[in-house]
């Protein structure tokens, strides 16, 4: 496991972390004029509602004051000059945000695929597909929320705060430290109030996790628990993490049952001090009414900002959690040493010379192969199940490099070339074949643009075209659920009309033990025969009409190659290929 | 999949039939903390008022002392509504919680009860999402949901009485405006409902795409085709781009636009206010406090398209408990229960005589015959070997015995003379233990699962089971022994170390009849001789019935079965069965060659 940093990232984000905070920042770096102008129109648009008191005080001094009835209106065109402005400041920064948001996840969802495709399969061996599925998936979006949500609407929470408080001390200092008092005293209870929801955050997430853990697995092993007819204990052991999730959210309850009257009560603790001050000053000259009641306005200001502060920090918390999960695949070095070799010889050779290979962390499963192949050539590989057949094919295909010894395509080792370029020279039929949920004609061409004249003719040419034909759509079919809606027999058809769509120099077949229906059997034979004359080929053989027609036979053995030549030399050989024979079917053991 | 299918509609009265009884019992603290609402939200309504009573004074010169007598009323109904608005928060929320966690006790309770052919036809990960996200919205809705919701209609209508009371034509131009607002929203909030869909199949789409490419990437890398798969990526990332900037343009306009609403609903109080101050008709308190009033709804009532779409999506989720009750197939009624019931008397030690299979037929649910006709008695003492190709119905035969599945005539299958049908399941059970081909393991401590299969019985303790079960072999390599933690943050063990704590789980129960289901294929030759050799011992006097695929784990047993396609196609002991130089002859003579190959 611990070879495996990409798996575990349980290390906790933390909020202070610069450098995680400096890397999220950077994924918009070729985004700056959106981001610049979304922090810019959040500047203004935040500002505008702080000028309505001031109007509102001065149309009270002013024409109501004097009782100038004319002298409302322009006052009336200024309120709703004001609105329209903010509305529509706030609209295009609303735009700007979720438009930045969006584009940083989506070109970070481009790079993080593209990551992957050049990772080794040692990786997606060992990292099950659900889990980057949550980092491409869930975790990306996480990180969106923090641009459109978290961040930009964090600071215009903050700016809204600090804008008030420069307003109420321009507009009368006195009045404002008076009522601003309070202040100091809510931003306490915010900080006091949002660490003890974290705590109790954290401690829910733990208590939900095992819960969700208990029931999965009780629900996926249910019959096993019916059969020891345990369920009263399973039920009582849910029972026990379920009563524990709902105290601890009692608890949390408790935090925000007293959150939310502390601060409205704040509030109306700081009105109390601005009147009563304000009436003090009101009589001794310094101060109006219009006044007053603008501050009355301001100090209704604070409660959302304060909440939307506490609300917003705890789903940044999770955001910069998932950004460090994300940044931490991204970091993940997992690709095999990458060649500029784009050109295969002329005509095609390849050379195994005294290969060694062990899986990362497990014993040596190759001990010193040494084989070769030339154009037009098959070679048939045989042997027990775990002999090493299917590791042979890996290297042959640059998935993994030898841990010792060399394979030499001409006379450069493998680890020249280029992965993209070989492989489009090569085609790799594993032996459960994948087909995409994608119509026929791609999963054959692998790729969208696929030239249909082409298609259809390598499929006639394996004998697919009338099956194919016979589908409601034909080539244009979707395959439904990975072609669930296909035999084994019609997959492995295709799978081979996939190889020479390729147009390979060299085909890998990893034969498919599973059997099929005799007349399909039969159209494979047919097609495989085919392809064994016309394409240079390493097969992992297990039926034995493949074996027959392949030019050599490797006999595979506990690593090793044990015997080595044509169907009736190693007959006459009387060794372990012989014996194999005998058993008539290699796979099926 | 059920999953799949479109959630049928239900009316209320059916929604309040499921929820109603886990809100009953709650209903003292919600009731309370809806009076609380009402009470704390008519109380707010002072706050303002006093303003006026303030303003009005101080225009009219009267002096300090009513300004403080205001601002003394001011804080002792702060205090007051404090304490209401902790109680009625915490009351109702709690028993929102409360309600979460009963119905989840019980749903789950439900689900234990349901027969294996129900998990057959759910999908696990659905059943979860019923048991979390949907429990979830449900809690929300009669929780926080519904409790904003009692406060904003109290708000509305303190308000309108109190602007009533200070002038009724600035009720008119102050609220008129914001009654458009809910109206608004649920305009926008529809449209954007019809974009979340859009949205919904992008994202299934792209999410499709990626576990498609890697799930398949060995063929993707194989043919060098990551570019083309990229760029396909890219245009179903770029749309679920483009149609989340669609909700992104309704999302940006919408908020704005209620807050512009707002602002003319207070120009226009401003406009008719000032010229009745100006007038005469009113005092500045009274408008001053009117705009006051104004104020404090424009935030809640913004909340009235989140209230609406929470409510939208609490009733899907009650909609989807509904669906999967109905799909229940033993009927089991979610009604809270306190807990105290009596636990059921234990099962009577399971006493075997007989186990018979009378031309037992069986189908899954809509699928074909998967045991046709089969027939065998097992006695005490007696073991049964059960061979054949993947697929020939070796695994269903062995759960129907375990008494997963019932047979298709009851009749058919027997425990000491008595039909299926006419022995309750936990006895019929309580007769068999079972030790699955790939563990099924809990994740505690290898010890716990071990003790899962019964308690110990001196001598016979979960130590000695793990060593008749071959898994005392592995012992060294466990970091803290038989306390070693499994699972996701513990060890992960090895297929064959899986099936021996499966194996020694099934040791320690006391059942009569142990069904191995292919159990022992992942162990070398020699473990599985040692295994059987102890388990032959251990069940002297009890019955073994042995699925395996290879047949030295059989050979010896009483008498062995060869199915094929859910037939008995051959039956006997080893030496009769080589004897008759048939199926099994023919693969054993192979497995026995491949092992001296293997050795070779």
């Amino acid at each position: 496991m611990a070879a495996e940093p990409y798996l575990h990232s349980d290390k906790a984000a933390s909020f202070l972390d610069r450098r995680l905070w400096l890397r999220i920042l950077s994924l918009a770096a070729d985004k700056k004029l959106l981001g610049f102008t979304a922090l810019g129109l959040l500047v203004v648009s935040e500002i505008l509602p702080l000028f309505q008191p001031q109007l509102l005080r001065k149309m009270i001094d002013g024409p109501i004051h004097d009782r100038n009835m004319d002298g409302i209106f322009p006052y009336l065109i200024g309120f709703g000059l004001l609105a329209l402005g903010g509305g529509a400041l706030e609209y295009m920064r609303a735009l700007a945000t979720q438009r930045l948001g969006l584009e940083v996840i989506h070109s970070l969802r481009l790079k993080l695929f593209h990551k992957l495709q050049g990772f080794h399969m040692d990786f997606f061996n060992r990292t099950p597909v659900g889990r980057l599925m949550t980092r491409l998936g869930n975790d990306v979006d996480s990180l969106n929320s923090m641009f459109t949500e978290g961040l930009i609407e964090l600071a215009g929470a903050l700016l809204l705060i600090v804008y008030a408080v420069v307003f109420m001390f321009i507009l009368d200092w006195k009045l404002a430290a008076a009522s601003l008092v309070v202040l100091p005293l809510m931003l306490l209870a915010t900080s006091v109030f949002r660490k003890k929801v974290r705590a109790s955050n954290v401690h829910i997430r733990k208590l939900l996790a095992e819960m969700n853990a208990r029931m999965q697995e009780s629900l996926s092993g249910v019959h096993i628990v019916r059969i020891f007819g345990r369920s009263r204990d399973v039920e009582k052991r849910l029972d026990g993490v379920n009563a524990d999730t709902r105290d601890a959210w009692y608890q949390n309850i408790r935090y925000y049952a007293y959150y939310f009257p502390t601060i409205s009560g704040l509030t109306e603790i700081s009105l109390v001090l601005l009147y009563f001050t304000g009436a003090y000053f009101f009589y001794r000259g310094e101060t109006t009414l219009g006044t007053l009641v603008a501050f009355s306005w301001y100090t209704g200001m604070f409660f959302r900002p304060l909440r939307e502060i506490s609300d917003k920090i705890t789903a940044l918390q999770s955001a910069l959690a998932a950004g460090e999960r994300v940044f931490t695949l991204y970091d993940t070095e997992a690709s095999l040493p990458e060649g500029d070799r784009t050109e295969l010889p002329a005509p095609f050779r390849m050379r195994f010379e005294d290969v060694r290979f062990a899986y990362p962390g497990g014993p040596e499963v190759l001990h010193g192969i040494s084989f070769g192949i030339r154009e037009g050539e098959s070679v048939a590989v045989v042997g027990a199940t775990g002999s090493g057949k299917s590791t042979l094919i890996s290297l042959a295909s640059k998935f993994y490099l030898p841990t010792g010894g060399r394979v030499l395509i001409g006379d450069h080792p493998i680890e020249e070339y280029s992965e993209v370029a070989l492989r489009s020279h090569m085609a790799l039929i594993p032996q459960d074949v994948h087909l995409f949920s994608e119509s026929i004609a791609f999963n054959v061409a692998l790729r969208p643009d696929f030239d249909l004249v082409r298609v259809e003719e390598v499929c006639r040419h394996v004998r697919a075209h009338e099956f194919i034909a016979a589908l409601p759509e034909g080539y244009l079919t979707p395959l439904r659920q990975r072609g669930e809606n296909l035999s084994t027999g019609q997959r492995q058809l295709l799978a081979l009309a996939r190889a020479l769509y390729q147009s390979p120099r060299l085909l890998l077949l990893d034969e498919a033990t599973a059997s099929v229906d005799t007349e399909t059997e039969g159209l494979i034979q047919e097609a495989l025969g085919k392809v064994l004359k016309e394409v240079t080929t390493i097969v992992v053989a297990h039926r034995l009409s493949t074996i027959k027609n392949a030019d050599r036979i490797l006999v595979m053995h506990k690593g090793e190659i044990r015997e080595e030549g044509t169907h009736q030399a190693l007959l006459a050989q009387g060794g372990i290929y012989a014996k194999l024979y005998q058993l008539q079917s290699f796979g099926e053991i | 999949m059920s999953s799949k299918k479109s959630t049928p509609k239900t009316g209320l009265a059916q929604r309040w039939a499921l929820l109603k009884p886990y809100l009953v019992v709650h209903r003292g603290p919600i009731l309370w903390g809806w009076a609380f609402v009402v009470i704390s939200t008519a109380l707010d309504q002072v706050n303002p008022w006093m303003i006026k009573v303030i303003l009005d004074s101080l225009g009219a010169g009267e002096g300090l002392r009513p300004v403080a007598i205001a601002l003394a009323v001011i804080l002792a109904v702060t205090a007051v509504s404090g304490v209401l608005l902790f109680y009625q928060r915490l009351w109702v929320i709690r028993a929102s919680r409360e309600m979460e966690y009963s119905l989840r006790r019980d749903l789950f309770s439900a689900l234990m009860a349901q027969p294996k052919a129900f998990f057959d036809k759910q999908n696990t990960g659905d059943l979860m999402s019923r048991a979390t996200n949907d429990l979830d919205r449900i809690r929300d809705m009669v929780g926080p949901v519904i409790l904003h919701l009692a406060r904003m209609g109290c708000l509305l209508i303190f308000t309108a009485v109190a602007v009533a009371l200070l002038s009724p034509k600035l009720l008119l131009t102050g609220l008129l405006p914001a009654l458009v607002m809910p109206v608004l929203a649920n305009f926008f909030l529809i449209r954007m409902y019809s974009h979340f869909g859009k949205i919904q199949k992008s994202l299934s789409t792209l999410n499709g795409f990626v576990q498609d490419t890697l799930s398949g990437i060995q063929v993707v890398k194989g043919f060098g085709r990551s570019a083309p798969f990229e760029e396909k990526f890219s245009a179903a990332s770029a749309s679920l781009r483009d149609s989340s900037l669609q909700i992104a343009r309704f999302n940006a306009g919408v908020w704005p636009l209620i807050g512009v609403l707002g602002v003319i609903g207070i120009v226009l109080s401003a406009w008719l206010g000032g010229r009745m101050v100006i007038q005469g008709e009113i005092t500045l308190g009274t408008l001053s406090a009117a705009i006051l009033y104004l104020l404090r709804l424009q935030f809640p009532l913004i909340g009235l398209g989140w209230v609406a779409s929470m409510i939208q999506r609490g009733n899907v989720s009650v909609d989807r408990l509904l669906q999967l009750k109905s799909e229940f197939i033993i009927p089991y009624a979610l009604v809270p229960r306190d807990g105290t019931e009596a636990e059921p008397p234990p099962a009577p030690p399971a006493d075997f005589r007989s186990l018979e299979a009378r031309g037992l037929d069986f189908h899954y649910a809509g699928g074909p015959k998967v045991l046709d006709d089969i027939s065998f008695t097992l006695k005490p003492g007696e073991t049964l070997g059960i061979v054949g190709a993947t697929g020939s119905g070796k695994t269903t035969l062995a759960h129907l015995l375990c008494g997963l599945y019932p047979p298709a005539d009851p009749e058919s299958l027997q425990l000491n003379g008595q039909p299926r049908n006419q022995v309750p399941d936990e006895v019929w059970r309580s007769h068999f233990s079972y030790a699955p081909q790939d563990g099924f393991l809990f994740s505690t401590t290898i010890r716990e699962n071990i003790l899962f299969g019964g308690d110990e019985r001196p001598p016979l303790t979960a130590e000695q089971a793990a060593e008749w079960s071959g898994l005392a072999r592995d012992l060294p390599q466990f970091p803290n022994g038989y306390a070693s933690m499994l699972g996701e943050k513990g060890i992960n063990l090895s297929g064959g170390q899986r099936q021996r704590v499966g194996l020694s789980r099934a040791l320690l129960s006391p059942a009569p009849v142990l069904c191995l289901d292919d159990t022992l294929s992942a162990l070398d030759a020699e473990t599985e001789e040692f295994v059987l050799e102890h388990l032959r011992k251990l069940f002297r006097e009890r019955c073994l019935v042995i699925v395996a695929h290879r047949y030295s784990a059989v050979m010896h047993c009483n008498r062995i079965l060869y199915l094929d396609n859910g037939r008995i196609v051959e039956q006997g002991t080893h030496e009769e069965l080589l004897r008759l130089r048939g199926h099994y002859a023919g693969i054993w003579e192979k497995q026995r060659l491949s092992e001296s190959l293997e050795r070779a």
